[in-house]
């Protein structure tokens, strides 16, 4: 438990969220506009409070049934014997699953929020057991963004190698549709229980370009949970334009704070949409 | 990742034969083997026998069932129970390296009675 996490691994009250964009850009050096540096961005959130303060758990079936598509370890062609199970030597097909809710705003995806929701985000835990299912996320969904050697070879849940067991930790964005990949390399007929743990803050981008700095540089204490992607599609960033009017601020070393203040001060006033900012 | 599968199986009524493991929680339906998730470990917490005098023989192999080898044999002599706990200090059974790591458990008995049970505790974990 770090200092703005709780014993949930959620972020408390007043804390930051940093959520890292992992794809490396290229783009002018703000201190020699003739030079071209890569770098990395990412979004930085206030957590302004915990809707479901004593309420963190949801706890339900793996979202299969006996039509559900999957794929196989082998060359068969599984299916599932009954509601929530995952097939032996079976992984889930390239489109994923979603965990639909009736009631929700999206109801085949209750993760799932549009643009109007910028003032919320989901933060989310998931723990599937037996914990030797493999379990992925892919951003946006349908998109499996595992890579080995750059993008020279695909990876993941149904491959040898690059893949998780059991958890994994994701920030949806709104506008952002994910879906998620289970796979289970035994010859056993598995019926997973899902556990998420989640958070549904209530967030805002901070509109001091100070504060921003100093928690990307680390001197302001944040949480920080990387996107699962490998290859920045573009629905990604227009689903963060459409939401907050930015894709993130630039991460600058920290010998260049006039040069960051600078730039995230023009992201805050001219990119962030206005009702974004706290 | 660590998870506890508690694996029980009747034995049938036959003089020999394999064990269809299951774990009420987690399998859909039993097996007579298990394969191993890629690169974890198989360690036993504990052994329960019960019901009538049987033996029971636990084997690996490492590819894929086509050969077995018995690693360790458990014999309940006489009506009753027999178990025992790795209390703290389970024991690794199989580990697996490339995905072709499977277990199982077969008994054998004098009289072809399905009046005996098996009960293992095995944490499949991909930590040491």
């Amino acid at each position: 438990m770090s200092s703005v996490t709780d014993r949930y691994g959620l972020v408390k009250d007043g804390g930051y969220l940093v959520v890292s964009n992992p794809v490396v850009q290229t783009g002018r050096d703000p201190t020699d506009s003739s030079i071209s540096i890569r770098y990395n961005k990412a979004m930085v959130f206030k957590v302004l409070a915990r809707q479901n303060v004593q309420g963190e758990k949801f706890v339900c079936d793996l979202p299969t049934t006996t039509a559900t598509s999957f794929r196989s370890y082998d060359s068969a062609t599984p299916a599932a014997t009954a509601t929530g199970c995952l097939p032996a030597r079976a992984y889930t097909a390239a489109s994923g699953l979603q965990f639909d809710m009736t009631g929700v705003e999206n109801t085949a995806d209750m993760w799932d929020l549009d643009h109007t929701y910028y003032d919320r985000l989901f933060h989310v835990n998931l723990r599937v057991s037996p914990g030797f299912v493999r379990v992925g996320v892919d951003m946006p969904s349908g998109t499996s963004q595992a890579r080995f050697q750059r993008t020279k070879k695909s990876i993941g849940i149904g491959s040898d190698f690059g893949w998780r067991y059991g958890s994994t930790e994701f920030v949806p964005f709104p506008e952002v549709d994910c879906s998620y990949q289970f796979g289970n390399t035994t010859n056993v007929e598995l019926r997973p229980k899902c556990a998420f743990t989640y958070g549904e803050y209530v967030v805002g981008i901070p509109s001091d370009p100070d504060i921003v700095y100093k928690v990307l540089i680390g001197k302001e204490p944040s949480h920080s949970v990387t996107m699962p992607i490998s290859i920045y599609d573009a629905a990604i960033s227009q689903g963060l334009i459409r939401t907050y009017g930015t894709d993130g601020f630039r991460i600058f070393p920290n010998t260049q704070y006039s040069a960051a203040i600078d730039e995230y001060q023009a992201v805050i006033t001219s990119e962030c949409e206005s009702r974004v900012l706290v | 990742m660590r998870e506890i599968i508690r694996l029980t199986a009747p034995t049938t009524a036959a003089t020999t034969g394999t064990f269809t493991l299951t774990d009420p929680n987690y399998f859909y339906a039993g097996a007579t083997s298990f394969r191993m998730p890629l690169g974890c470990k198989a360690k036993l917490w504990s052994y329960t026998l019960s019901g009538t005098a049987f033996t029971a023989t636990l084997a690996v192999s490492m590819d894929n069932g086509s050969n077995y080898t018995d690693i360790a044999r458990w014999d309940l002599q006489s009506a009753g129970i027999l178990s025992e706990t790795y209390e703290g200090r389970p024991e690794v059974f199989l580990d697996s390296r490339d995905g072709d790591e499977v277990f199982k458990v077969t008994f054998a008995q004098a009289s072809a009675v399905a009046t005996s049970r098996i009960a293992l505790v095995v944490e499949i974990s991909d930590e040491d």
